[in-house]
């Protein structure tokens, strides 16, 4: 059996990290329950270390968002304050749904598309050099 | 449970019923989900409510599975009446923390289902600790 950073479970999470100009772009695929999200939430502090002016972490491909994941996106948040602008991906009833359930919509921007994400936190088109 | 009930009665409650026993795991989450969520699609929650109720229950066994003695096994009962599911979740644990009422997971439960509750047994020195949510069907109009 090939050894992957998946192999811990049943539970797949997979994200990979897209830069775009100077933003970072987190896309997650699978779900992200309390065996998976640490890797989220790995590459989301890593991805903040280089105090990115944007982040944007894209939930389209998750099939399911525990609690555990909704924190996460609540402390990413907390952490990307004022020098980061932060934003969400989401759309349908896995993830979508319980953000908006519990509120976390009024405090983080969440975007149906990654298209309106990019256009909503005014990313850096990659072609034009900064400002 | 200890009912006098003919074995009749009790075989023609287990038709709406599904029973899980499982190690209490974190592993085992996603057979978990996937179990509530094929109950609700089979009771034709609708999508909303499929979610929910999913995502309940991966709430209740998460904070069941860490609170748990290691090694030990984790019981789901699902019951489905015309307008409602139930899921009741133990497991046994050395100490009587009860899931905080306080916490964000708590909130998240109250939230998706309809109803709350918890249990707390000692036997033999350890703990059993009970959850038991349950989900109505929302009126599909």
């Amino acid at each position: 059996m090939a050894v992957t950073p998946d192999d811990q479970g049943p539970t797949t999470l997979e994200v990979a990290v897209e830069p775009l100009g100077q933003a970072a772009i987190l896309s997650a695929t699978g779900e992200v329950d309390m065996v998976t999200v640490g890797r989220l939430e790995v590459a989301a502090h890593r991805a903040l270390e280089d105090s990115p002016p944007a982040m944007v972490v894209d939930l389209s491909e998750v099939t399911f968002l525990s609690s555990a994941g909704l924190k996460l996106l609540v402390r990413l948040h907390e952490r990307a304050g004022t020098t980061t602008r932060f934003g969400v991906v989401a759309a349908g009833p896995a993830t979508l749904r319980p953000l908006q359930l519990m509120g976390l919509d009024q405090d983080i921007a969440v975007y149906p598309t990654r298209a309106d994400a990019v256009t909503g936190l005014d990313l850096a088109d990659p072609a034009t050099p900064d400002r | 449970m200890g009912d006098p009930e003919s074995t009749l009665t009790e075989e023609a409650e287990l038709v709406d019923q599904v029973e899980l026993r499982l190690g209490a795991q974190l592993e085992h989450l996603s057979v978990v989900r996937a179990v509530a969520a094929h109950i609700a699609m089979g009771a034709d929650f609708d999508i909303d409510a499929i979610a929910d109720l999913k995502l309940a229950v991966d709430e209740v066994c998460t904070d069941l599975i860490v609170r748990a003695v290691p090694g030990s096994a984790m019981d789901c009962v699902f019951r489905l009446s015309p307008d409602r599911i139930e899921a009741c979740v133990r497991v046994t644990s050395h100490n009587d923390d009860l899931p905080k009422r306080d916490s964000f997971g708590w909130t998240v439960l109250t939230t998706l289902t309809d109803s709350v509750s918890t249990r707390l047994e000692s036997v033999d020195g350890h703990y059993v600790i009970q959850v038991d949510i349950a989900k109505n069907r929302t009126a599909t109009t």
